[in-house]
């Protein structure tokens, strides 16, 4: 499920990025980076970066586990405390 | 073919994209550097004008390290107060480093100033972690033929031992990777981090992950999450400068990106295959492939008249060896699968690889 959901929204964060680029919206972000709007393009940047590594991140784990290799935890200090 | 108009119709191979985005990844995922020291130079190869493969590479770092920080996160191997305490004093000197950085350009000897500094720490750190990953290889190797049980993962170095006992208040406890270490020495080794990293313009992870392990003791993979971690936030800073100086290309950088976070998959994956010794030694041979990269740079620059060649000599060096490294890494995956099978490796790569995932 959450893996669909995943995928979902994964496919239209890439569209959206295609489409823009394409359309050339990115180009035109980008010429407005010397006038008073150049901090969109930043916010832009940063939060197409931070939903895409998120939704990426989110979803790898989901595929791995779901092709049977799935995440363990690694023992550290705090776990082996939490045995003793 | 894909073409961005912020290159002025320059064309770029999207296979290429895709293979830069994905054989970093592999090294982002595996050894715990950011990768824009590979990203950079391949993207220059590219087609890429300098100042636009710098800020389009930090770019990528940023979603790169995303991806590769939930998995370690997931894995266990993140210390989120060290990550956050580390980062404070990381962007305090980054900030340091570029300021530096602006002055010596001043006075016209930036190139000079930052290759010469970049050769001589990594010629230090390169050269430091191969040797203790190949001591350490030669004890397990030797521990093989007598036929003992192979040690959990290295305990603290001497450094990392003497340094925690300095008892300079506050004193601060990691849970999570069961360390006790004085607030100043963390926040010393993060301003150095920092400090070399804005010099040299890159991210810091490959200077970070060998702190971590010998100065504050920081288990191998412990180190790599924690780093991946902070490099997210190391990254976002340097995004947001070389964004505002137009500088990056932000859907070559979400091309990249998506690659990558198959190739950090498989990186983080294989750290669960291997044992620590394995990640100091590639991430030791990286940094030396990228130390002679930059005494080749550093030549081109002091000879002046054939800078040209040596450029490319460098730029070559170090996209081979991100080639070679991948190889490495594959190399020991394939091993180690074998070996838990009951199969027959060779025997000097058994120090390397675990036995249980």
């Amino acid at each position: 499920m959450w893996l669909a959901v995943l995928s979902i929204a994964c496919g239209l964060v890439i569209w959206h990025a295609v489409c823009w680029y394409s359309t050339e919206v990115h180009l035109e972000m980008y010429q407005w980076l010397p006038t008073g709007r150049g901090y969109l393009t930043v916010l832009y940047n940063l939060g197409l970066m931070l939903v895409l590594g998120v939704l990426l991140g989110f979803m790898m784990i989901k595929i791995t586990n779901l092709i049977g290799n799935e995440v363990h935890k690694a023992k550290h200090a705090d776990d082996k405390k939490g045995q003793n | 073919m894909i073409t961005f108009p912020e290159l002025s119709g320059v064309d770029i191979n999207i296979l290429l994209l895709i293979f830069i985005g994905f054989g970093a990844g592999i090294l982002s995922g595996f050894a715990g550097v950011g990768g824009a020291f590979i990203v950079t130079p391949a993207l220059i190869i590219l087609g890429f004008p300098a100042n636009l493969a710098v800020g389009t590479g930090l770019a990528w770092v940023m979603g790169s390290s995303i991806v590769g920080a939930f998995r370690h996160r997931k894995l266990g191997n993140v210390d989120v107060k060290l990550g956050l305490v580390i980062l404070v004093a990381t962007m305090s000197g980054m900030e340091v480093g570029v300021r530096f950085l602006n002055l010596t350009r001043d006075a016209g000897l930036v190139d000079e100033a930052v290759l010469s500094i970049a050769v001589c720490v990594l010629l230090i750190i390169g050269s430091y972690t191969m040797w203790e990953s190949i001591t350490r290889k030669r004890q397990l190797d030797r521990m093989l033929e007598e036929g003992q049980e192979l040690p959990p993962p290295m305990s603290a170095s001497s450094i990392s031992q003497k340094l925690q006992s300095i008892s300079i208040p506050p004193k601060l406890y990691f849970t999570r990777s069961g360390i006790s270490i004085s607030l100043w020495i963390i926040l010393a080794i993060g301003f150095f981090v920092g400090l070399l990293a804005g010099i040299m313009g890159v991210g810091g992870g490959f200077v970070m992950v060998p702190a971590l392990v010998y100065v504050v003791g920081l288990p191998s993979l412990m180190a790599v999450g924690t780093d991946l971690f902070q490099v997210i936030f190391v990254a976002a800073y340097g995004c947001i400068r070389h964004t505002m100086s137009g500088n990056v290309i932000i859907f070559a950088a979400f091309i990249m990106v998506i690659a990558s976070s198959i190739g950090v998959q498989f990186g983080a994956l294989v750290t669960r295959y291997v044992r620590g010794v394995s990640i100091r030694i590639i991430l030791g041979i990286t940094i030396l492939i990228f130390a002679v990269g930059t005494i080749l740079k550093l030549l081109g620059v002091l000879l002046g008249e054939v800078s040209a060649l040596f450029d490319i000599a460098s730029m070559i060096v170090t996209f081979s060896g991100l080639g070679l490294t991948l190889i490495m890494i594959l190399g020991l995956f394939i091993a180690s699968l074998r070996y838990q099978r009951g199969r027959q490796i060779p025997d000097w790569v058994k120090s390397l690889v675990s036995r249980t995932p």
